[in-house]
This record gives structure tokens, sequence and C-alpha cells, in this order.
């Protein structure tokens, strides 16, 4: 025994930590490499940015404005500045209490991938147009599913007059959740009747900027360019306190330099000149970095939106905007397949893992098939069992004498179990092991004569959600004033 | 001298092509003959291999930018009007929007297949489209759209073509991601490819019917 006691080990300096595993691949010397590059395309290649308004700040600030080109050169301080200014974490509000995504850098809040045109129809396996109802259901299903944090503006309702559809998707996400909204607004001419709507659904019928519940997502075009309405409509929202993602979706090889490097510093470069346009334009606007950038297929020259490369791409612009302390959205769970299949669990699954490893704030893709134009509910639950997967990986190993639980096993012993013990089930209920809702697991003989497969599964957690699912009112009397807002709105658009 | 023409315009080779379509000018062979023994032959086990998927999109692209130095050489020694044979395409993305790769892809593979090709760009009006049509008398007028909001103008310039009395003098063609077949037939559209290589080839079938027509 004396031996015995001799070799014990020292009492370790670990206090205990909760370990939580991450994915880098970038060192400070890469991503200064990565920013210096970035700064350089800025000032010597520039962006084109088509909105006078625009130009005349950019100018003021000493940017290298081309009146005819309407390119502008960006200093490095423009830029420098803008970093500076933009703030470092992001409230989306949600209408119901409990519900907010805080973007501070401590977790993911998944969101519906997008933004597509149509719709696998779960009932009838049609593929079709997408409509409001679609787009309703998407919302009201993301409501109801833990894992959904935020919701986005997912398919289009095609079924609804061209000038209106801006708004009547919004109407259809405020209906369908009380949880955040990020939509699209790219006419200027709708900005008015949004913030109208908006504030006839928010509670007190008051739009409240340090509170806000709905966002966009708006889209520089690659490569190293700006649409005039799309810009002028962020900057008008913004003025209102409307957080804004800035969503540049370069195509590596078409749009972009085939190469990773090009493509992560391209994709850089437009992030920061949409931040360093909107900070000037209102100065500590709240604003989302997009890690994340495209493939073209080169055989078919379609859109890819899943695949090694672009995790790649994810993970280095993820850091980057990690690096600059904004909040991130990537992209995962995305698929370029046309069904359910074992390619669209591949090309979701490990994308939306490295981008939760990578620590984005925000994870889009749930929900959709075919390169993020078909939306497809029975994925939607899918994609959500891979979420809660995801959040399972990120919250690590919590590392310290209680959890290592050597009373117990001293307790227990040689040869005995620890099903019946307490401690079992206080952190089975804690969320040490996972427990699939989609996912099978248990026999072979259990699962045939249940006999029903992935899909059918699927197909009726969403019918029993739709069925059974209240999503938080709308105040009192705002469903019809949002009704009245869309006719004036209207009454008032010139025809298309 | 003209398999070698092929061989390297295959390859995507301008250098050689130029020097290749030079000699065979001094050398005293008619342009057409150089056009249709040589390159258009090329170009099409270019659009062969892309179909079977041995070649890619940049190579195709490498092979018909290269084509086209050799049409720029051999347009002066070309009749009136004689271009590569299958006629005019006019290409646009429609108005509101400015995403134009695929639609600028498509128009370098038409470009490479034999087509003049009459860019108008991005943000394309209606009536810039009708002018177009009328002053080019393309086969075909091609429109494109990504953003779903502004796919009505395809719609509308259907409408300003028939009205001006131009819809059955030219084949009209629509592309872009979220345009589907159906929605090319409920528009009254004569082709549409859901990518790149599916719409020459689609371009081609009409320009041949035009031509038997």
């Amino acid at each position: 025994m004396s031996s015995l006691n001799a070799t014990q080990p020292q009492p370790s300096d670990f206090a205990g930590d909760a370990l939580r595993p991450r994915l880098s691949m970038l060192d400070a010397a890469a991503i200064e490499y990565v920013h210096e590059q970035s700064l350089r395309l800025l000032a010597e290649v520039g962006v084109r940015v088509p909105l006078a308004r625009a130009q005349a700040l950019l100018k003021d600030a000493g940017a290298l404005v081309d009146d005819e080109t309407r390119i502008v050169r960006f200093p490095d301080d423009l830029i420098e500045s803008a970093i500076a200014r933009a703030p470092k974490t992001v409230l989306l509000a949600a209408r119901e209490p409990g519900k907010d995504a805080l973007l501070d850098h401590t977790r993911s809040f998944a969101t519906h991938d997008g933004m597509g045109a149509m719709c696998l129809d779960h009932r009838t396996g049609e593929r079709r147009p997408s409509t409001a109802q679609d787009l309703l259901e998407a919302m009201i299903v993301a409501d109801a599913l833990d894992e959904i944090g935020v919701l986005w503006y997912t398919a289009y309702p095609c079924d609804e007059d061209p000038r209106l559809q801006s708004l009547r998707g919004l109407q259809a996400m405020l209906a369908g959740s009380g949880k955040h909204v990020e939509g699209e607004v790219t006419d200027p001419a709708d900005v008015p009747y949004v913030m109208e709507m908006l504030a006839a659904a928010s509670p007190g019928g008051l739009w409240r900027p340090e509170r806000p519940i709905f966002s966009i997502v708006y889209c520089p075009v690659s490569p190293l360019q700006h649409d005039a309405d799309s810009l002028e409509a962020a900057i008008l929202l913004a003025e209102q306190g409307v957080p804004i993602t800035v969503y540049s979706l370069a195509l590596a090889g078409a749009t972009a330099p085939i190469t990773q490097a090009g493509t992560i510093v391209q994709t850089n470069a437009e992030e920061l000149a949409a931040f360093a346009i909107l900070q000037l334009a209102v100065p500590g606007c709240p604003l989302v970095y997009v890690g994340n950038a495209g493939v073209m297929d080169m055989r078919t020259s379609t859109y890819a939106t899943a695949g090694p490369e672009e995790i790649l791409l994810n993970l280095a612009l993820t850091e980057m905007g990690r690096h600059y302390g904004f909040p991130v959205l990537s992209c995962g769970l995305s698929t370029d397949a046309k069904e359910l299949c074992v390619q669209a669990g591949s090309d979701g699954a490990p994308m939306a893992l490295a981008t939760m490893l990578a620590g984005a704030d925000l994870l889009t893709g749930a929900g959709m098939l075919d390169s993020a134009q078909l939306l497809y509910l029975p994925k939607l639950v899918l994609d959500a069992e891979i979420i809660r997967q995801g959040h399972r990986l990120v919250a690590g190993v919590a590392l310290d004498d209680e959890h290592v639980m050597a009373d117990v096993t001293r307790r227990i012993g040689p040869g005995g179990h620890f099903l019946a013990e307490r401690e079992t089930r206080r952190y089975l209920r804690n969320g040490e092991l996972l427990m699939p809702r989609a996912f099978v697991r248990g026999s072979y003989d259990a699962w045939q004569t249940e006999g029903r497969d992935e899909t059918q599964r699927a197909v009726e957690r969403i019918e029993e959600i739709l069925a059974s699912h209240h999503p938080l009112p709308l105040p009192d009397g705002a469903p019809q004033r949002i009704e009245e807002i869309i006719a004036t709105a209207a009454s008032e658009k010139p025809a298309g | 001298m003209k398999e070698q023409l092929t061989q390297a315009l295959i390859a995507g080779n301008a250098d050689l092509v130029n020097a290749l379509t030079q000699a065979l000018l001094a050398a005293g062979t008619p342009a057409r003959e150089i056009l249709d023994d040589a390159l258009l032959p090329g170009m099409e086990v270019v659009g062969a291999r892309m179909r079977s998927g041995e070649c890619f999109i940049p190579e195709v692209l490498l092979s018909a930018r290269t084509m086209q130095g050799a049409l720029d050489i051999l347009k002066p020694h070309l009749g009136e009007g004689e271009g590569a044979g299958l006629g005019t395409v006019v290409l646009g993305t429609v108005e509101g929007d400015l995403h134009d790769i695929g639609k600028n892809l498509v128009g370098m593979l038409l470009q490479g297949a034999g087509f003049e090709v009459v860019n108008l760009g991005t943000g394309v009006t209606t009536q810039q489209f009708v002018e177009a049509v009328k002053e080019h008398a393309p086969a075909i007028v091609g429109m494109s759209a990504l953003l779903t909001t502004t796919l009505p103008h395809m719609a509308e310039t259907l409408a300003a073509l028939k009205a001006a009395g131009l819809r059955e003098q030219v084949k009209v063609m629509v592309g872009g991601a979220p345009v589907t077949q159906a929605f090319a037939d409920e528009l009254g559209a004569d082709g549409y490819g859901a990518n790149a290589g599916m719409a020459v080839d689609r371009a081609k079938a009409l320009a041949a019917q035009a031509a038997t027509a």
C-alpha cells in the first residue's frame, strides 16, 4: 500500500473548466494578411456605388469617387473607422418575451435558408412557385421549433402582386411568428409601408429602434458593386434602427477568383466596403457581417451551395468577421440535392457544424433543397435535429471534479452500473446526452413495426405543428391595420 | 493545317489559333471554309465535351473567346452579313436586376457556338429590348433575371414586342435561377435553359427551326 501512495499524482493546478471545441484556421498573421489584401483591393480597385447620396458621403469622408464610372476607392482609415464604429453586439429582438436573439458571440442562432421562389409541396409532392401561404407555414413551423432562433424570408410569395411581394412577405412573417424576423426590402418606396407595418405589429403599436423586431438582408452584388435601389432602401431602414445583414455572396470562379484565397479577400473587402458606406450614412447602425461565399459548379454553371470549399470559405470568413468583433452570420445545412437523401445530409451537416464550431452568431440554411431555391418543410424539421446536434457539440465538455463523478464511481465500484443513480438522471435532464427527436435510434424491429420513414415522420410533425401551434398573436387590430397599409401601398405604388 | 486549327481552338490556345487562321488565309483558303471546316467543328467538340462532363465551363469559355478572336480576323474576308451563320441573339438582364453572370456566360457560349451576340447588359428596360430587336433583327432575344421581383418585366417585354408587331419575327428565350420551364411556358416564351449549356442547345434548335420555317 505504501508504494501505491508514493506514486499518487500531485493535485493538479487545473481548477475545472467548460471546454468548448473550436474550429480555427487563421492565425493572427493570416488574419492581418487577409485584412491588408482587402484594404489594397478597396483602395486600388474600388467598389461601384451608383447612389449619389452614398457617393457624396464617401467623397466627404476622403474616398476617391470617379463620377463617370461611379467607382469608389476607399482610403484605409475610412474602413478602419467603420470597423471601429460598427456595434460589436447586435440585438435581434422578438415580439415574444424570452425569444430575443442577442448576437454577442456566445451562441449560434439558426435560421431558414433563402431566398427561393419554389416550393416542394409536402402534401402533393408537386414542385411549384412558392406562395404567401408557404411562407406563412414556414414561419409557423419554425416558430414552434426551439432550434430555430431567428426567422428568414425563406421563399417569395410568388402568388402576390410583384409590387407588393416584399410587404406580403413581411405580413406573413409577422403573422407567423413571435420570433425575430429578417426580411428583404429592395425598393426604397416600400420603406414607409414597412415601417408602418412594423409599428402596427409592435407591442404598443410603436416601432422601438432599441428593440428591433425586424431586420433585413442587404446584398451587395459581386464582384465589388452595389445596386442603387437596394442600397437606398437599406440606408433608409438603417436610419430607423433596422439591423442589416450584409450578404455579399460571391461565387468562386465566376464572380470572384476561383481560389479560396481570392474569394476570401474579395468577400471580406465587399463586406467591409458595405460596412463603411452604411456606417457613414448612419453612424453606429447595427450590422451583421456575413462569412459565406459560394462556388460556381463548373459543369453546369449553377450556384453550388455546399461542399468542402464552401466550408473552408465559411471558416475563414467567419474568423475574419469575429476578428473585427462583428456579429457574424454564416451558412450550413444548405444543399444542392433535389430531395431528402444522403447528399442533402452530407452537404448540410458538416457545413453547419463547422460554422457553429467557428463561432458564427447566426447559422442560415435550414429547410431548403436545390441550392436554396426550393422550400421543403420536412427538411426544416430534420435540419432542426442537426442544429440540436451542433448546439450539443459546441456546448462541449464540462471538465471538473463534479462532472468527473469520481464519488459516484467510488460508490458503485467495479461491476456495478450507473443507470439508477440520481446523478445520472440529473445530468441526463440537464442535456449531457442529446435525445434525438427526429432521428432514429432503437431496434430495427421497432422501427419496422412503426412503419414510417424519415420524411413521413417529418411531414406528420409539420401537420401536427400547423394544427396545434399558435404563434404569439399580433396586437389587437394589427392584422387589419397591416391589411390597410398594404391596400394603401397597392393604390399608391405605380402599376408594374 | 485545318485539323491543327481545330485542335488549337479546342485547347483554347489563342495565339496559335490566330496564327493558323492568318496562315490559312494567306495560303488562299476561303474564310468560309476556315469557319465551316475548322472553327465550328472545334466548337462542336467543345460543346459535346461540356455536355458529357469532360470539359468545364472555364475551358469552354476560353475556347469561345479564342473563337471570337479568329472570327475578328475572318470578318473582313466574309461576305456582308455573313457571320458564323447561326444568326444574331440579343441578350439582356431585365430592369431592376444587376445579376448578370449567368447571362454573360450564355452570351459567350452562344458566340462560341457561332451566333452573333448583342449583349445589352443589365437593367435593360422593355423599351430597350424592343429597340434592340428593331435595330438588330435578331433570330432570338434572351432575357435573364435573378430576383423574383424583376421577373414580371419578362412578361412586359413580351407584351411590348407583340404591341410593336415584332413578336412573330423573333424567338424569345428566358433564363435565370428563379425561372423554370413552367414559368417560361406560362409566359409564352419559345425557349428556356436550366443552365448555360442547355440554353445554347435550345438556342441552336430555335435557330434551326427559324431557318427552316
